[in-house]
């Protein structure tokens, strides 16, 4: 016994311990380049570690059969849903978990509940009204008949919030199918009061015709999906973290006002049923027409639409192959327009791109709408793959901007001005064409590369708005986008109260920063300054076709960046995907160095000469005039009141060429350089490690661009020094001088030091300095807010035509 | 004079204001406005400057006097001011809070919109619901302000439900 536990110590000292191999135990030292892979999963033959599915990857399968009925009086969807599941998994299941995300739209979802309010009764009349209005809706889901397909048993069923648990009624084996039904029902809300992806607008102003926009989506419960990595993805929905769904082929009915017109997700199967003689063919038109849109239903025959309403009804058939969702919208006021779109840089068949809106949306739909969608589709294909749907539709409606498989909801519109003409700024125009790109941008993340939205938002709305960036700049080299310039995230970057970018939907911190701009940022930065164009677009292309139709999660992106371009990116993504550091770093000093030669003849001019420049000591100027000990009395000088330091003699000049003469040739040629020697220091002040892009100025005004790399900072994150050795003399440095790396307080890096105006300061300097002054102007927001007594009078005293009030509130 | 300086003894107006200004456009589940606004310490005018950056894209509907023409403008820079005090507001515990506004600028597709406060050291309260009440139920909007004050830097989040915050205007030490 006392020999097997003396071999069990032996065998416990002997083993490295398991989960932190490496810690630092003495110092401050941070490791920005400790690899990613103890950290990420470990891969398998389904996820490789090269980024890539494994021969093992698999994915279920769900496919559905829908009929559904919009009752526009009541506002209200009826439908009915059968649902073929294909267990492609190696495991045997018992049960499946179902979205119900109409649950959302209850006073007592776990969404409502869990919303946090102010503590000093500050409350805004939208909240006192979407209260009121939930409450009114009688929203969520109304399921019954949830049964087999096959003998038409009842299903035992259990709904907790947005999610149905349905217990099958054997065990589901690796590789069988299981068919079941459900009917379902659900009042569809005001998109205006109750927010959401979906709903209803209706024109019912006093000058409008009363009629609706109806918008579907989230309407049928759909199948959770069920992954190699996290089993079942049924966290609950709380209204931010979107969808993670399965591929599958939808067969769908949608009945609707006979005057309308439906736009929906796949092809339509029954143009004869739905569709005039003049439709169809103005359909074939447009599916022959590239460039030039055409109308099937023009603006005026909208407007006629517009003045009857239907009492009867049509039914539209859609069929879609391989999405993962399913959506429509439904109006008797919708233009319809559509063209084709030939795939011919990336090699993929043709597009019927078209766009649904009413004659509110006009003039800037007809001219923008389609023709953005086939842009956005000409430079995503580029950079992926070819866009393999058959169409991509851009509809107008209540939501300002969501995506489905083939359609996208997308708000912009024009405004009426004073004589009730609508028109649209160059704001709106752009506002327009920027969200149908990102919306149809979807389509290739996550509709295609199909990530987990409710667990890695950045994976959808990241990647995608780097790839928006990419077309808005392809679309106008003047583009007013800012979402990917490195410059448009730094104010957000300093901020204190932030999350990591790898963090759960539903947890983050203002979306619009975290989990589009700075991943969209960050990938800018790699493909533009860190990895180059080639590497990134090869690895980038790579990873989007790899995972086409699959399921990546994060750590499959980074690992495909990295061994598609050979470049280490761990300490990139831990940088800027884990932590909340940001970019700040100071060029602290340049010191300027000198090579000794040890030849008396130089060395002792030079040092005269430098010392000759030193100013005069003060005390010594100020005391010129006084008697001196050693002059009033001069048996107190000797040889050293006359030596001069600097002065040198044969016998230097002898020791100097013996030493030389013992160098070997290279090492005579480095003492003889007349090199300038810089010695520039860096300190990391943000966290984050990054290049130094140094832009150095010479005396005679020539400047020169040194790129170092990130790994500069790999044994010291903290501070380093860099020697640089230049023929020419450098008068100043500039750390970042093209703004590329995202720094957050560029008064650290310039040498010498310049004065870096806030932005506030820029804007009284700038070409319209202090507007509101040279306006007179005066603040009386319903006569609240005015200016004090007494500055009200000095602007009087100062102005010629100010009209300052005199109150105060 | 370049700052025209506003006093307020109570906020209970605008805090009124905010209540009544109920602007109803469409939602936006993609087009993720970004509000930030920095309140930082500005020690050569002694003086806080506010400075509120807005995505330009939301607007028309919002301030019509920002046409096309931007902000060059007596009516679109009163527009913006008016929207600006509609949604932003600051009140202090102890004492008022002098502000001027001095202006906006577009650039790129962001509104920057600039302030001056002059208040000691107090406790406050800020009211934001700058692009919150706007677009209606989109559950991805949230407003941040950084209060900076030397190298100290304290972030309040602000959401639809929960758009009032205490907090403190406090000058760095060394300038006290």
């Amino acid at each position: 016994m006392r020999y097997l536990v003396l071999i069990l110590s032996i065998c416990a000292l002997s083993i490295p311990a398991q989960g932190q191999a490496l810690r630092q135990t003495k110092g401050d030292y941070e490791d920005k380049f400790r690899q990613l892979e103890e950290d990420f999963p470990t891969p398998n033959e389904s996820r490789l570690a090269s980024g890539a599915p494994g021969p093992d990857y698999w994915q279920q399968q769900v496919d559905y059969k829908i009929s559904v009925e919009l009752d526009e009086a009541a506002r209200r969807l009826t439908g009915s849903e059968t649902i073929r599941y294909t267990n492609n998994s190696p495991h045997t299941l018992t049960y499946l978990w179902l979205q119900l995300d109409q649950n959302r739209f209850t006073p007592e979802s776990m969404d409502n509940l869990t919303r946090t309010s102010t503590d000093d009764g500050f409350i805004a009349y939208y909240n006192i009204r979407r209260a009121g209005a939930l409450e009114d809706l009688d929203g969520g889901y109304k399921i019954s008949n949830v049964r087999a397909v096959r003998g038409g048993a009842a299903l035992n069923h259990t709904i907790r919030d947005t999610n149905m648990r349905i217990d099958l009624p054997r065990p589901l084996k690796p590789g069988d199918t299981f068919e079941f039904a459900l009917d379902f029902n659900f009042n569809m809300y005001d998109t205006g009061v109750i927010g959401g992806r979906a709903g209803y607008e209706c024109f019912d102003e006093e000058d409008e015709d009363g009629n609706c926009i109806f918008l579907g989506a989230q309407w049928f419960p759909r199948l959770h999906a069920y992954s190699d990595y996290e089993g079942w993805h049924n966290k609950p929905f709380l209204g931010s973290g979107e969808f993670t769904l399965e591929f599958g082929d939808y067969e769908v009915e949608i009945t609707v006002p006979s005057d309308h017109i439906v736009s929906a997700t796949g092809e339509l199967q029954n143009e004869r049923a739905v569709l005039t003689a003049e439709q169809r063919a103005r359909l074939n038109t447009a599916r022959d027409t590239e460039g030039e849109i055409t109308f099937i239903v023009s603006p005026e025959e909208a407007r006629a639409n517009e003045e009857d309403v239907s009492t009867d009804s049509k039914t539209w058939v859609f069929e879609a192959e391989n999405v993962r969702d399913f959506a429509f919208a439904s109006s008797r006021k919708f233009i319809w327009d559509a063209m084709n779109v030939e795939q011919i840089n990336s090699g993929g068949e043709d597009v019927l791109a078209m766009s649904f809106y009413p004659n509110e949306a006009e003039p800037l739909w007809s001219a923008y709408s389609t023709k953005s969608i086939a842009h956005t589709i000409e430079v995503y294909s580029r950079f992926s793959f070819p866009y393999p749907y058959p169409t991509s539709q851009s509809v107008n409606g209540p939501v300002g901007g969501m995506e489905y498989p083939m359609i996208t909801f997308n708000g912009p519109r024009p405004v009426k001005d004073d004589d009730g003409n609508l028109t649209y700024s160059s704001r709106t125009k752009h506002g327009l064409i920027t969200v149908i790109i990102h919306e149809v941008g979807h389509n290739y993340f996550p509709m295609i590369v199909n990530s987990d939205e409710r667990q890695w938002t950045w994976m959808d709305e990241g990647i995608n708005s780097f790839l928006q960036f990419v077309a808005e700049k392809e679309w106008d080299e003047d583009y007013p986008s800012r979402s990917g310039e490195a410059r448009s995230i730094t104010e957000y970057m300093k901020s204190e109260f932030q999350v990591p970018i790898m963090t759960q939907s539903d947890s983050i911190i203002q979306f619009g920063n975290n989990a589009y701009n700075k991943p969209s940022v960050a990938l800018n930065i790699l493909r533009e300054t860190i990895m180059g164009r080639d590497a990134f677009d090869t690895a980038f292309e790579e990873f989007s076709r790899n995972w086409k139709f699959k399921r990546p999660a994060p750590s499959d992106f980074f690992r495909s960046m990295e061994e598609g371009s050979g470049i280490d990116l761990d300490w990139f993504w831990r940088g800027w995907f884990y932590t909340t550091d940001h970019v700040d770093i100071s060029l602290d000093n340049v010191t300027r160095g000198s090579l000794n030669t040890g030849n008396p003849e130089i060395e002792n001019v030079r040092q005269r000469e430098e010392r000759a420049g030193e100013p005069l000591s003060l005390t010594v100027e100020r005391n010129r005039n006084l008697p001196k000990a050693v002059d009033t009395d001069p048996s107190l000088r000797d040889f050293y009141n006359e030596y001069d330091e600097f002065s040198f003699g044969q016998g230097d000049i002898d020791s100097f060429e013996r030493s030389s003469a013992a160098l070997e040739d290279w090492e005579r040629a480095a003492r003889d350089s007349t090199d300038n020697f810089y010695y520039l220091t860096f300190s990391n002040k943000g966290g984050l490690v990054m290049p130094l892009i140094v832009e150095m100025t010479y005396a005679d005004g020539d400047t020169e661009i040194l790129r170092i790399p990130a790994e500069i900072w790999r044994r010291n994150s903290k501070t380093v020094t860099k020697l640089v050795v230049s023929e020419r003399e450098i008068v100043s440095i500039e750390l970042d001088p093209r703004w590329e790396t995202a720094d957050t307080d560029r008064s650290n890096n310039a040498f010498p030091r310049q004065i870096q105006p806030s932005r506030l300061e820029n804007f009284q300097r700038g070409p319209r300095p202090n507007l509101m002054d040279r306006l007179d102007f005066k603040v009386e927001p319903t006569g609240l807010t005015v200016f004090a007594q007494e500055q009200a009078e000095e602007s009087d005293e100062d102005s010629d035509d100010v009209e300052a009030s005199d109150t105060e509130d | 004079m370049m700052l025209k300086l506003l006093t307020r003894k109570t906020s209970l107006f605008l805090c009124v204001l905010m209540l009544l200004v109920g602007i109803n456009t469409p939602a936006q589940a993609h087009r993720v406005g970004i509000p930030l606004t920095t309140l930082e310490w500005h020690e050569p005018s002694e003086s806080w400057h506010l400075i509120h950056k807005l995505s330009s894209h939301d607007f028309d509907e919002v301030i019509p006097e920002v046409g096309d023409a931007g902000l060059d403008t007596r009516e679109a820079q009163e527009g913006m001011a008016r929207f600006i005090l509609s949604h932003f507001n600051i009140r202090g515990t102890e004492d008022d809070i002098r502000f001027s506004y001095l202006g906006a600028e577009e650039d790129a597709d962001s509104f920057w919109v600039y302030f001056q406060l002059i208040s000691p050291d107090q406790d406050i309260i800020i009211e934001n619901t700058l692009v919150l009440d706007q677009i209606n139920g989109d559950d991805r909007r949230h407003a941040l302000v950084n209060i900076t004050a030397g190298d100290a830097v304290s972030t309040l989040l602000f959401t639809r439900d929960d758009a009032a915050k205490k907090a403190r205007l406090e000058r760095p030490a060394s300038q006290r």
